[in-house]
């Protein structure tokens, strides 16, 4: 192994960021944990959706027409329900070949999804109870909206730090590039994974909290630079970030001439793709149309082109092509979540995001398990702080196992109090067994839930459902769920075992 | 398509070179960095051609970290399991006098007054960088979550808290009068 070129960090400086780095990572440790795991199932969320509907017709393209006809669908629908707040259609996409159509009222909770036919007709109600569930952890964490969204903003802030101290805490970070040592001493495999894991991942390491605690703190943050560089004008702040806005108003309109619209703007951008068309306020004189057009090449996947009620276009937010502060602005979700570029090299960014979100959880789990090593090589054990982060970590995934298992059985039960009981109960094997039996469990009871949640998704759409998306999803599934029996090393026991009893009975026999 | 399979090729080449560079003859080692560096930017031009550069660069990036990772894994030096502490060649967090003032001061640091002085100084940059309004709101929106998280890293690491205590009040003044008083 080469020396290295850098100067030499003095150990007291590599010590006082380690102190700091361990101090972060074992205050968040458990929110960081819960959504970075939940943040890598969500890069899944559209596959997620095509496994909780498989029937859903499959979409490819659509003709103008249908669009209007699935937009006025849609305001049907919600005026029925009672509302004229929100109606958008979603078009198919890459890896996302559906149609569909929601009315949401977002005073008063109202929110709906329809499947549609290519021809705009509803084909049936969209389910979402696993995948709505999985947003609202990792958005909200299921606290109230305004405040979850600050909380989730402040465990990106916390996980970015970590990285800053965990960099500085790293002085051979180009000496060790390529070093793993697998085995040895339990401190040194764990610290080697999580620093490789750390290091190669970096840029993701990076951007990701750092994406994240921007959208999350976005409204906090806006509201200060509103007051301080606006004056106060929150409006305006809004205006500048989201593109112009339509005043209110309740005196009746009529709808304007979507396809008209729809038609002009695809001519002036005929390499762009309409991804999603939504009116607000609708019939009023305050309504507006909104128009997403997506360009393949843009980071920033769409941009919107905003419309007043007589279908004068007002402007646009200026992610494709306006300065650089709309495109980083419309940069931040597409780079949080892996949602960029398309056909296959859209499916390696997805898989290359669920890897290294996968590995930051890891380093998440396996900075705490450092801490405890650490703890035990210095005759200070902590075995019940052991068993309990077993149980944060394990439980998670028995949770959402759980989820996914009452969303597709449909029975009427809570899912959050569920989520919480599951997770609660991950604790209790800990007051008996030892850390190792409550690992294994937990990982047991993990593969057996997967197992439960696939043949529940057979039952339910047959075992080759129409949208072949979610087959490859239960294959993975099934795969997970193998891997963890065999982690588990109870297999690989009993094979030892029955080599051994093999050899023995060969030696008697000679 | 040529592009892209020249790109994942020399993304490839270049981690080569640089795994080379790392346990290789030292005379060779100043030339494997360089060339691995090369490659590695060569991949993103590739990759940046081939499917536009907004998308085609952060794609070289996280292909190299996961390629990266690849790299790691097949270079694994599986030993023996150790149950007992050997001389390891690591260095410990510092030891710190636990007093309930320092820990208080510690969390205030890092979470409130750091902070505090990330927003002042957003906002200062906000207000006094000629931009367009929303190149203003977007540099503010990312200075602050960043500054915030190295004011948390730094305030929970220096050992000397009252240090650290005399530089966020130091930015958050300095901060607050670049924004609003100048």
């Amino acid at each position: 192994m080469a020396r290295t070129i850098w100067p030499k960090v003095p150990s007291s400086f590599v010590s006082s960021m380690l102190a700091g780095h361990s101090a972060l990572g074992l205050l968040f440790a458990a929110l960081i944990y819960i959504v970075c795991l939940s943040g890598t199932v969500l890069v899944l969320a559209h596959e997620i959706d095509r496994w909780e509907n498989p029937n859903a017709p499959v979409v490819r393209t659509v003709e103008t027409g249908a669009l209007v006809k699935a937009l006025d669908t849609g305001m049907a629908k919600a005026e029925a329900a009672g509302t004229h707040d929100y109606v958008s259609v979603t078009t198919p996409a890459d890896g996302h070949p559906n149609l569909s159509v929601r009315f949401a009222d977002f005073r008063n909770g109202i929110d709906e999804t329809f499947a549609l036919t290519a021809a705009g007709e509803i084909a049936g109600q969209r389910r979402d109870g696993f995948g709505h569930f999985m947003e609202h952890l990792h958005f909200y964490l299921h606290l109230p909206q305004t405040v979850g969204l600050f909380v989730v903003g402040l465990i990106g802030v916390a996980l970015l730090s970590s990285v800053w101290s965990g960099l500085f805490s790293h002085p051979r970070i180009f000496r060790d590039a390529f070093r793993f040592r697998r085995g040895g001493t339990k401190r040194l495999e764990e610290a080697d994974l999580h620093n490789r894991l750390s290091v190669w991942g970096l840029p993701f390491h990076i951007v990701v909290p750092l994406s994240g605690a921007v959208l999350g703190l976005s409204t906090f943050v806006l509201g200060i630079l509103a007051m301080a560089a606006f004056d106060g004008d929150m409006g305006r702040a809004r205006e500048v970030v989201g593109g112009p806005a339509v005043p209110h108003s309740d005196t009746p309109a009529p709808i304007p001439g979507i396809a008209t619209i729809i038609d002009g703007l695809l001519a002036r951008h005929p390499d762009a793709r309409l991804a999603r068309l939504a009116i607000r306020d609708f019939g009023t004189e305050g309504q507006s149309v909104q128009v997403d057009l997506a360009t393949a090449r843009d980071l920033t996947i769409t941009d919107r082109y905003i419309f007043d009620g007589e279908g004068t276009f007002l402007g646009a937010r200026g992610f494709a092509d306006g300065s650089l502060g709309n495109q980083v602005i419309g940069s931040l979700g597409p780079l949080h979540f892996g949602w960029f570029s398309k056909g296959w090299i859209a499916g390696l960014i997805k898989a290359a995001y669920v890897l290294l979100g996968l590995a930051l959880t890891f380093i998440t789990s396996s900075g705490v398990a450092i801490w405890i090593a650490r703890r035990r090589d210095r005759g200070k054990p902590v075995p019940g702080w052991e068993k309990a982060w077993t149980a944060t970590v394990w439980g998670q995934p028995v949770s959402y196992a759980a989820i996914a298992l009452i969303s597709l059985t449909g029975l009427p039960l809570p899912a959050l109090g569920i989520y919480l009981a599951v997770c609660a109960a991950a604790f209790l094997p800990a007051l008996v067994a030892s850390n190792l039996i409550l690992s294994r469990s937990l990982r047991l009871v993990t593969a057996i839930m997967l197992v439960a949640a696939v043949a529940a998704h057979a039952i339910r759409f047959g075992p080759l459902p129409h949208d072949p998306a979610a087959t490859l999803l239960n294959v993975g599934l099934l795969a997970i769920s193998a891997s963890l029996i065999t982690s588990i090393g109870w297999l690989r026991q009993l094979a030892a075992g029955s080599r051994n009893e093999t050899s023995q009975a060969r030696n008697l026999a000679e | 398509m040529v592009g892209t399979i020249a790109g994942l090729s020399a993304t490839l080449a270049g981690l080569a070179s640089l795994r080379l560079a790392w346990a290789g003859v030292p005379a060779r080692r100043p030339w494997f960095i360089l060339g691995g560096w090369f490659l590695l930017a060569a991949a993103s031009l590739a990759f940046a051609l081939a499917i536009g550069a907004e998308t085609g660069i952060p794609f070289a990036i996280i292909l190299l970290s996961v390629a990266g990772l690849g790299f790691v894994l097949a270079n694994r030096d599986v030993r023996p399991r150790k149950e007992t502490r050997q001389r390891e060649d690591v260095i410990d967090p510092s030891d710190r006098r636990s007093r309930w003032w320092r820990g208080t001061l510690r969390v205030l640091l890092a979470g409130p007054l750091s902070g505090m002085a990330a927003i002042l100084f957003g906002v200062a940059l906000a207000k006094q960088l000629p931009l367009e309004d929303v190149d203003a709101v977007a540099i503010g929106g990312l200075t602050v979550p960043l500054l915030w998280a190295g004011g948390m890293a730094w305030t929970l690491s220096d050992d000397r808290i009252l240090r650290a205590l005399a530089v966020v009040i130091f930015v958050s003044g300095a901060s607050y009068a670049l924004a609003f008083l100048v």
